[in-house]
């Protein structure tokens, strides 16, 4: 945000921006719910260039024991880009960035989820940035939100997120890279789609007071068509099942060997068919 | 709205009922008038109830649920029980059949051990509390357990437990579905595999109609381990025999089936019984090699039946659905995995079946 863009890049191109979108267009989101086996419920999620993999566990025991609420579940959540998720290789480890993006997160989770159905326990999230490129805490909190539902907790509906912001003087949605490198505003917004609150709102950069509205009200749109995606990423888990296959069978029990039946000599038939043994 | 139409898979937050005619059911709110799914499921329309029901989740005990736990840890005078719920069940000393001096517990149940037991109690604070007073109670020996999706068991059991008693007929398998989602199968190895295949089966497709009637296509052929081989499937002539002199133990057995010098080894001429040795008219417990032309090699099993179909809740105790064959043999299983509880002086009658 606020950096010049080189020489020659232009934001804004005659209503298309730098990708070809147009002012209120998404970039392609594909939602993929329940890919972790270990966990009770996960999801994987690819935005524009953003590739993350939710992961949710609980609820469960709350440990260290003093973070325990005896009347409701505690949510945490854990956002970490990988080291190779981004140009040039970010350092491993929380730092202020992700830690901020960790507390906004669990804060945008916790008015959805029903937590005192599940008192002195806790519910974590794990979201892994696997590939980055632009609005990761958007495309992060909608995952977390497909897999803590397909980690069947109790919710009051979905939460779906989508950043606005300003290219060129031009309100628009969904930055990408270069927009968000170059552009002028950035505002991340996570709604529940069922009732139009808002979990989440942060911004950089400015805005006149009808560029905010124009801004949220698009944002709000958007998580509404985001909303239908996670939806039916959630239907798509459950509609087609596998036909498992039968077990394989036993490998075919050897002869007892002569150390076991003593000086017995045992002898398989020729070409006969081992059936039934 | 009959049943079936409203099997429907909704999200949290969907609306399961605007015009106010029902009330909210398991796994919903209700917010100005409007009944919400609060949990990824199947719309369930009954009676005047609306609800969800849900495809995934951690257990959450319930009183009276019959569960399939791990001991995790002992105590002085009390247990944990991991039962797959967000937080261990403890249980008592008091609540055991056996008499448990203080500090002794693990001479009955230590950490590892499988049990089965029912839950007690869950208070407000979702604190639970099992207790293995109860007829069907006990320490599991042998066998394996699966673990499927809590939400899940329903299927599983069937209606009237029509699911289970046909995965344990045809797989000859004793099994125990809990409702916390593990399941305790005891068997031949290769009929276990067959039984987890099945409830694999059934667990991927739970959430789909009809079933029953596939598990049943999907077991249909298959031959439990102690299956009698006809003569179409292995005629004589690919059978191979054995050469060499012919072993103590296929000899005619004209003496009731002791072996030769077997009462002068033993000391003890028989009197209290015959542990440990087959009896001619119990079928083998394991596959022979080697069979003599015409030799009836395996005991054929009697076809079984169950009269009454159990009820769904405790459809699922093995009495009566355990194969005859095996039958034959386990109590000298059990005589050997008894723990504790000999030469005490209260008998301990309920850790056997």
């Amino acid at each position: 945000m606020g950096m010049k863009p080189p020489e020659g890049m232009k934001l804004w191109n005659n209503g298309k921006r730098i990708d070809g979108r147009s002012a209120d267009e998404l970039r392609p989101i594909k939602i993929h719910a329940g890919v972790l086996k270990r966990a009770d419920g996960s999801c994987y999620l690819e935005w524009g260039g953003n590739k993350v993999l939710a992961g949710v566990y609980g609820p469960r025991e709350v440990h260290p024991r003093h973070d325990m609420n005896p009347t409701q579940a505690i949510v945490r959540c854990r956002y970490n880009m990988a080291a190779f998720s981004v140009g040039d290789r970010k350092r491993p480890g929380p730092d202020r960035r992700s830690q901020e993006i960790s507390k906004v997160t669990s804060e945008a989770l916790r008015p959805v989820i029903l937590t005192h159905l599940f008192p002195r326990t806790a519910i974590d999230v794990f979201v892994e940035i696997i590939e980055a490129e632009a609005g990761s805490r958007c495309a992060g909190l909608t995952a977390a939100s497909v897999a803590l539902a397909d980690a069947g907790i109790p919710m009051k509906g979905m939460v779906a997120a989508c950043a606005a912001g300003k290219i060129d003087g031009h309100v628009v949605l969904d930055l990408a890279r270069e927009e968000d490198n170059y552009g002028e505003t950035d505002l991340p917004i996570a709604t529940i789609p069922r009732t139009g609150e808002i979990v989440l709102l942060q911004m950089d950069g400015d805005f006149t007071d009808e560029e905010l509205s124009q801004a949220i009200d698009m944002a709000i749109q958007a998580c509404a068509r985001i909303h239908e995606i996670q939806k039916q990423a959630l239907r798509d888990r459950y509609k087609d099942a596998a036909v498992t296959d039968r077990p394989p069978a036993p490998p075919d029990m050897e002869p007892p060997t002569a150390s076991d039946e003593g000086a017995d000599v045992l002898e398989k038939p020729a070409g006969g068919s081992e059936e039934g043994w | 709205m009959d049943e079936q139409e409203s099997r429907t898979l909704v999200v949290p937050g969907d609306v399961l009922d605007d015009s106010g005619r029902f009330k909210p059911g398991p796994n919903t709110y209700k917010e100005a008038g409007r009944v919400y799914a609060a949990r990824l499921g199947l719309r369930l329309v009954r009676g005047d109830t609306i609800g969800v029901i849900s495809l995934s989740g951690r257990y959450d005990p319930q009183r009276n649920d019959m569960v399939v736990a791990t001991v995790v840890e002992a105590g002085p005078s009390n247990w944990y029980l991991n039962v797959g719920a967000p937080t261990d069940v403890g249980m008592h000393v008091n609540d055991v059949p056996w008499r448990v001096e203080f500090g002794e517990t693990t001479k009955y149940l230590a950490p590892g051990d499988t049990v089965l037991v029912k839950i007690l109690n869950v208070d407000p604070l979702k604190k639970a509390v099992a207790t293995m007073k109860d007829r069907q109670c006990r320490k599991l020996q042998g066998g394996t357990t699966v673990e499927i999706a809590p939400t899940k068991v329903p299927r599983v059991i069937g209606k009237n437990g029509s699911m289970i008693s046909q995965i344990k007929t045809a797989t000859a398998t004793r099994t125990f579905v809990g409702q916390n989602g593990v399941i305790w199968i005891d068997g031949e190895a290769p009929d276990v595999a067959m039984a987890i295949a099945a409830l694999r089966m059934i667990e991927e497709n739970a959430h789909t109609s009809g079933l029953t009637d596939r598990v049943r296509a999907f077991l249909a052929d298959y031959k439990p381990a102690g299956t009698p081989v006809t003569e179409e499937e292995f005629p004589p002539e690919d059978r191979f025999e054995r050469r060499g002199p012919p072993r103590d133990r296929d000899r005619p057995r004209g003496d009731f089936g002791r072996r030769e010098g077997s009462r002068d080894r033993r000391g003890e001429g028989g009197r209290r019984g015959d542990f440990g040795r087959r009896r001619d008219d119990e079928p083998r417990r394991r596959r022979e090699w080697g069979p003599e032309a015409g030799e009836v090699r395996r005991e054929p099993r009697p076809p079984r039946e169950r009269d009454e179909a159990p009820s769904m809740r405790e459809d699922d105790a093995d009495s009566g659905a355990e194969p005859p064959a095996r039958g034959e043999g386990a109590p000298r299983r059990r005589r050997r995995g008894r723990r504790g509880g000999r030469g005490r002086g209260r008998g301990s009658g309920s850790d056997e079946e």
